[in-house]
C-alpha cells in the first residue's frame, strides 16, 4: 500500500499555525471558571448563612459586591453572569440581597468600600490571581466573606469553588477566614476542602 | 437569690416559648443543609454543548461516571464503567472489543462506529473503519480518568459523523488532581497482569501556572476458553475434515499506551500513543492459531487555545492530528476458504492506515454579557490520507496473486456548526443548533438539534430534545471486496438517525430520580447484505466473484431501525456521602427492517432490557470502602446464525453479574492504596455464535454460543509518592 504524502505547502502552512499558537509572546494569565456561575451562586446562597457571624454582619439585607478587573474581558463577562444569577436568589439566610459591581483598582479602595457600605460578601470574578495575596492582606481584620469564582484564588480568598470529578467542591482558607471574622459551622466544614 | 431564681425562671419560660419555633427552625435548617449537600452532588458536564453546565441544564440526557465510582466498584475499563454504572447504555461482553449499545440498539458487527468516543474532546474512532475502543485499547489508564460523560442520543450537531448512539467523553484528571508520582500493578492471577506509572505536577512555566501529566500503562491477558469440538465436514478442495474447537491456548491480548498533557494558561497540548495486539483464537478458519488476530497502533496530538477578545466574544483554536495503523490477520489451513491454487492454505491480511490533520475554529458570543443569550459558531476542517487493502497469500510460498481490495485516497472534510442558547426567565432554557458536514464520498449531511428544559418546580427539570445525527460510510465499507465473499459497494450514502425524547428529573436533596422516554428512527443503515441470485450470477460472470464462491455480500444502505422505550434511574447518597447507591433500568423495543417487503426483526445480540444497581459504603479514613455493583442483560437473538434454519429464532440466555469490591488505604504505608474484587455471574454465554457451523443440523440442533466467565477475582495496588 502506498501513501501519497501531504504536500509540503500544506505541512508548512499548518506548521506555521501551530508555531503561532505555541510561540506567541507570553500568554496572558488566564483563569477559567470550572463550576458554572449559576451553581456557584446557589451554593453561595446556601452556605453563607452557616457562618456564625452572618446574622450580625447583615442588618436588613445582604450587601454583595461583585468585584471585577477593569480591562479583563473574562472578568467583565463573568460579572454580568454573577449579577444575573444573584438576581435570581430571593434571599440569603432569610435576608434580601442587594448586588453591586465594583471595578477593582487597589486593595485599599476595596477595603474602604467594604467598610463604608457594610458589604457582607465580596464575590470576585476571574482575573485576580496576581492580586489575591494583596487583597487578602488588606482584608485582614475586616468583617466580610470573600468568595473566589476560580479555585486557584483559594487560599487567599476565604471561600472558593472547584470541580472535582465533575462535582463541585467548596474550598476554604481557614486562616484567612479567621482574619475576616468568618466562622463556618463544623458540619459545613466537613463538606469543604479546608486549607489550614 | 431571688433575682437568680427569677432569671432561671425567665430562661425556662423563654426556652418553652422558643421550643415550638425552634423545632421548625431546626427542620428548616436540616432541609437547607440537605439542599446544600444536594447541590454538591450536581454533576457538571461539558460535552453536550461544549460548555460547562449542570447535567440537568444540558441539551441532552447526560450521564456522568465519576472517578470515585470507578474506585468504589473496582472498575477496570471504560466498557465496565458503562455496563455497571451508566444509565440507558450498556456494553456487551465478548472476548474482544466490547460493543456499545444505547436504548435498545446495539450493533454487534459495527466495531463501535455508531458511537463517538472522545478522550478529552479528541475523537478516538479510527479513520479507516470508524472503530472505537472502549476496553483498555482506548489508551487511558483507569487511574487517570477523572470522569466519563455519556451523552445519550444523536450528537452530530457539534461532533459530526458517528455520534449516532451517543457521545462518550473520557475526561482525564488535571495535574493537581493527579499530583505526585504514581505506580500501580493489578492482576487476576494466572490470566491478567497490568502495570502503570505516571506523574502529575503543577509548575510555573513562562511566568504562567502550568500542569504536566504523564502516564504509561502496559497489560497482558490470556484466558483459556473451552469450546465444543466441531467437525464441519470435509474441505471441498483437499477432502480433509474441517475441525474446530477445544481449549484455547492463544487467547492473548496485550497492549501499551502513553499519555502526556501540558497545560499552560489557556493553552493545552495532549499527546496520546498506544498499541493493542489481540490474538483471536475464534476466527472461523483456524481455531486457536497464534498468528491470527488484530493489531492497532495509534498516535494522536491535540493542541487547543482559547482567547477572550472582549467581554462578549471568545475565540478558540484547536489543531489536531492522528495516525492510525491497523491490521487483521486470518490463517486458514483449509483451501476451500482460499483462492484457487492455494492448496496448502492461505494467510489473509486486511490492513488499514490513516494519517489526518485538522483545524477547528470556534467563536463564542455572549450577546448580553450575562450568559443568558449565547451563540457558538464553529468550523472543523480535516484532511486525511486513508489506505485500505485486502490480500490473501499462499500459506507456504507467501505468493500474492494480487491485492483483492485497494483504497488509497486523500480526502478533505468540512463541518460548520452553530448553536444558540437562550435562558428565558428563571425556569426556561432553550438550545438550538445545526451542523453541516460535507465530504467527497457522500451527500452533505445536516444535523440539527433542538432542546428545551423547564425547571418546573424546586428540584425538578422537564426536558424535551429533538436531534438528528449521521455517519458517513467509512473506507472499509466503501472499499471492501473479496472474490470469495463480497463485491465492492457502490454509491453508499450516510446513515442518519432522528430521535425525540422527553425526560423528567427530580432531585430531593441528595436523591435523584430520572425518567426518560425516547423514540429513534434510523435510515440508510449500512449492512453487509446478501446478493440476490441474479446479482451473484452477474458478479461471477464479470469476475468480481470466483465461480465457486459460496455466498456473496455487499455493503448497502438497505435497512431501517426503529426503537422506542423507557429509561428509569435513581441514585443518591446518605451519611454525608459515605453511603452511595444507584439503580437504572432500560426497556426498549428495537426493530430492523431490511428491504421493502421484509418484516421487522429485533436486532441480534442487542438487549431490549438491561439495567444495573450499585451500593457502597465508606467506613472512614483508614477503614475500607465496600462496594457492590451488578448488571443485568435480558436474552436477545443470537448473532451470526442463519435464523431460517431454526424452528424458532435462537436466543442467548440472560446474564446477571455481581461484583464485590473492597478498597482503601494500606495502614502505616502512606500513599499506598489497595483494591480487591470478586465477581460472579449467572448466565455463561453471550448471544453470539462461534465456530464454522452457523445453521441448524441434526448434529448441532442449537448454535454454539460464545462462552463467558462466571467467576473472576483480582487485586490491585497503587502507590502515590509526593513530588
Amino acid at each position: 500500500m502506498s501513501f501519497v504524502g501531504i504536500s509540503r505547502r500544506r505541512v508548512l502552512s499548518q506548521g506555521a499555525v501551530v508555531c503561532l499558537a505555541l510561540c506567541a509572546p507570553r500568554l496572558v494569565w488566564a483563569q477559567s471558571i470550572r463550576v458554572p456561575v449559576d451553581l456557584q451562586v446557589k451554593l453561595l446562597g446556601k452556605v453563607a448563612p452557616y457562618d456564625r457571624h452572618f446574622k450580625a454582619r447583615v442588618a436588613d439585607r445582604v450587601e454583595i459586591l461583585v468585584v471585577r478587573r477593569s480591562g479583563d474581558p473574562l472578568s467583565k463577562r463573568t460579572s454580568g453572569e454573577m449579577v444575573r444569577e444573584l438576581g435570581k436568589l430571593d434571599d440569603i439566610g432569610g435576608k434580601p440581597l442587594r448586588v453591586r459591581v465594583h471595578d477593582y483598582e487597589k486593595p485599599a479602595a476595596l477595603r474602604s468600600v467594604v467598610a463604608d457600605d457594610g458589604i457582607a460578601i465580596l464575590y470576585f470574578t476571574p482575573g485576580f490571581h496576581d492580586s489575591v495575596q494583596d487583597i487578602a492582606s488588606e482584608l485582614d481584620g475586616s468583617d466580610v466573606l470573600s468568595v473566589a469564582s476560580v479555585a486557584s484564588d483559594v487560599p487567599g480568598l476565604v471561600l472558593g469553588f472547584d470541580l472535582v470529578s465533575s462535582k463541585p467542591k467548596m474550598l476554604l482558607d481557614l486562616q484567612q477566614a479567621k482574619r475576616q471574622n468568618i466562622a463556618f459551622r463544623s458540619k459545613v466544614l466537613k463538606l469543604m476542602k479546608v486549607y489550614r | 437569690m431571688t433575682m437568680r431564681r427569677s432569671f432561671q425562671l425567665g430562661k425556662l419560660l423563654g426556652f418553652s416559648a422558643l421550643m415550638g419555633p425552634l423545632t421548625g427552625v431546626s427542620t428548616a435548617r436540616a432541609e437547607e443543609f440537605t439542599e446544600l449537600e444536594g447541590l454538591l452532588e450536581e454533576k457538571v458536564v461539558t460535552s453536550a454543548s461544549q460548555s460547562s453546565q449542570t447535567a440537568r441544564a444540558a441539551p441532552a440526557t447526560s450521564i456522568t461516571i465519576t472517578a470515585e465510582q470507578l474506585q468504589r466498584y473496582g472498575i477496570r475499563s471504560i466498557d465496565e464503567a458503562i455496563r455497571f454504572l451508566a444509565v440507558g447504555a450498556t456494553t456487551n461482553e465478548t472476548l474482544r472489543q466490547p460493543d456499545f449499545g444505547s436504548r435498545g440498539v446495539l450493533i454487534h458487527s459495527d466495531r463501535n462506529n455508531h458511537v463517538l468516543i472522545l478522550v478529552d474532546g479528541h475523537t478516538t474512532n479510527d479513520q479507516v473503519s470508524g472503530a472505537g475502543q472502549l476496553d483498555r485499547a482506548i489508551g487511558v489508564p483507569i487511574e487517570l480518568v477523572d470522569h466519563v460523560e455519556v451523552i445519550l442520543g444523536p450528537g452530530s450537531v457539534l461532533y459530526g459523523s458517528s455520534a449516532m448512539l451517543a457521545v462518550i467523553n473520557v475526561v482525564t484528571k488535571r495535574a493537581e488532581d493527579h499530583d505526585g508520582v504514581w505506580v500501580g500493578a493489578e492482576t487476576e492471577p494466572f490470566s491478567f497482569y497490568r502495570a502503570n506509572a505516571g506523574l502529575g505536577r503543577r509548575l510555573e512555566l513562562f511566568g504562567d501556572e502550568a500542569g504536566l501529566t504523564l502516564h504509561l500503562e502496559g497489560y497482558r491477558s490470556n484466558d483459556a476458553v473451552d469450546l465444543p469440538r466441531v467437525n464441519a465436514g470435509l474441505d471441498a478442495v483437499n477432502g480433509r475434515p474441517i475441525l474446530w474447537g477445544g481449549t484455547t491456548e492463544h487467547n492473548q491480548i496485550s497492549g501499551a499506551s502513553a499519555y502526556g498533557r501540558l497545560v499552560v494558561g489557556r493553552l493545552r497540548l495532549t499527546l496520546r500513543s498506544g498499541l493493542a495486539d489481540r490474538n483471536n483464537p475464534l476466527i472461523l478458519n483456524d481455531f486457536d492459531n497464534p498468528d491470527q488476530g488484530d493489531r492497532d497502533r495509534w498516535l494522536s496530538l491535540d493542541a487547543s487555545y482559547r482567547h477572550a477578545v472582549s467581554s462578549r466574544v471568545e475565540l478558540g483554536l484547536r489543531l489536531y492530528g492522528d495516525s492510525t495503523d491497523e491490521q487483521l490477520d486470518q490463517r486458514s489451513s483449509f483451501p476451500q476458504y482460499c483462492l484457487p491454487g492455494q492448496t496448502s492454505g492461505c494467510d489473509t491480511s486486511i490492513k488499514g492506515r490513516a494519517i489526518s490533520a485538522g483545524t477547528e475554529l470556534q467563536a463564542r458570543f455572549d450577546w448580553l454579557g450575562d450568559g443568558s443569550l449565547k451563540t457558538l459558531l464553529g468550523a472543523d476542517v480535516r484532511a486525511r490520507q486513508i489506505g485500505f487493502s485486502v490480500d490473501t497469500v499462499d500459506h507456504d510460498t507467501q505468493f500474492n496473486p494480487g491485492t483483492l481490495a485497494y483504497y488509497d485516497e486523500f480526502e478533505q472534510t468540512l463541518g460548520v456548526y452553530g448553536q444558540h442558547e437562550v435562558e428565558l426567565g428563571d425556569a426556561w432554557s432553550v438550545n438550538g443548533g445545526a451542523r453541516f458536514d460535507t465530504a467527497p464520498n457522500f451527500d452533505p449531511a445536516v444535523s440539527p438539534r433542538f432542546a428545551v428544559a423547564f425547571a418546573s418546580w424546586p428540584g425538578a427539570t422537564l426536558k424535551a430534545v429533538y436531534s438528528r445525527a449521521f455517519r458517513g460510510p467509512n473506507a472499509s465499507e466503501r472499499a471492501f471486496e473479496h472474490p470469495l465473499f463480497a463485491i465492492r459497494a457502490r454509491d453508499l450514502e450516510a446513515e442518519t438517525v432522528t430521535s425525540v425524547e422527553a425526560s423528567y428529573e427530580q432531585r430531593f436533596g441528595t436523591q435523584r430520580l430520572l425518567l426518560n422516554v425516547f423514540r429513534s428512527e434510523w435510515e440508510n443503515f449500512v449492512r453487509l447484505s446478501p446478493l440476490s441470485a441474479s446479482e451473484e450470477a452477474a458478479a461471477k460472470a464479470d469476475g468480481r466473484l470466483l465461480p465457486f464462491a459460496p455466498q456473496a455480500f455487499q455493503y448497502r444502505n438497505d435497512a431501517e431501525i426503529q426503537s422506542y422505550g423507557l429509561v428509569a434511574a435513581f441514585d443518591g447518597s446518605l451519611a454525608s456521602g459515605a453511603l452511595r447507591y444507584g439503580a437504572s433500568a432500560t426497556v426498549a423495543r428495537a426493530r430492523q427492517k431490511t428491504g421493502a417487503g421484509s418484516g421487522a426483526d429485533s436486532l441480534p445480540a442487542s438487549p431490549e432490557a438491561f439495567g444495573n444497581a450499585n451500593v457502597s459504603y465508606a467506613f472512614g479514613d483508614d477503614l475500607p470502602t465496600l462496594g457492590l455493583a451488578g448488571h443485568y442483560v435480558a436474552p436477545s437473538p443470537v448473532f451470526g446464525v442463519v435464523d431460517e434454519s431454526y424452528p424458532e429464532r435462537p436466543e442467548g440466555p440472560s446474564r446477571w453479574v455481581g461484583r464485590l469490591t473492597l478498597s482503601g488505604v494500606v495502614p502505616v504505608i502512606q500513599g499506598l492504596r489497595y483494591r480487591a474484587y470478586v465477581q460472579g455471574a449467572v448466565g455463561d454465554e453471550a448471544p453470539i455464535a462461534v465456530g464454522p457451523v452457523n445453521e441448524r443440523t441434526v448434529e448441532f440442533p442449537n448454535p454454539n454460543l460464545l462462552p463467558l466467565e462466571t467467576f473472576r477475582s483480582g487485586v490491585g495496588l497503587d502507590y502515590n509518592l509526593p513530588w
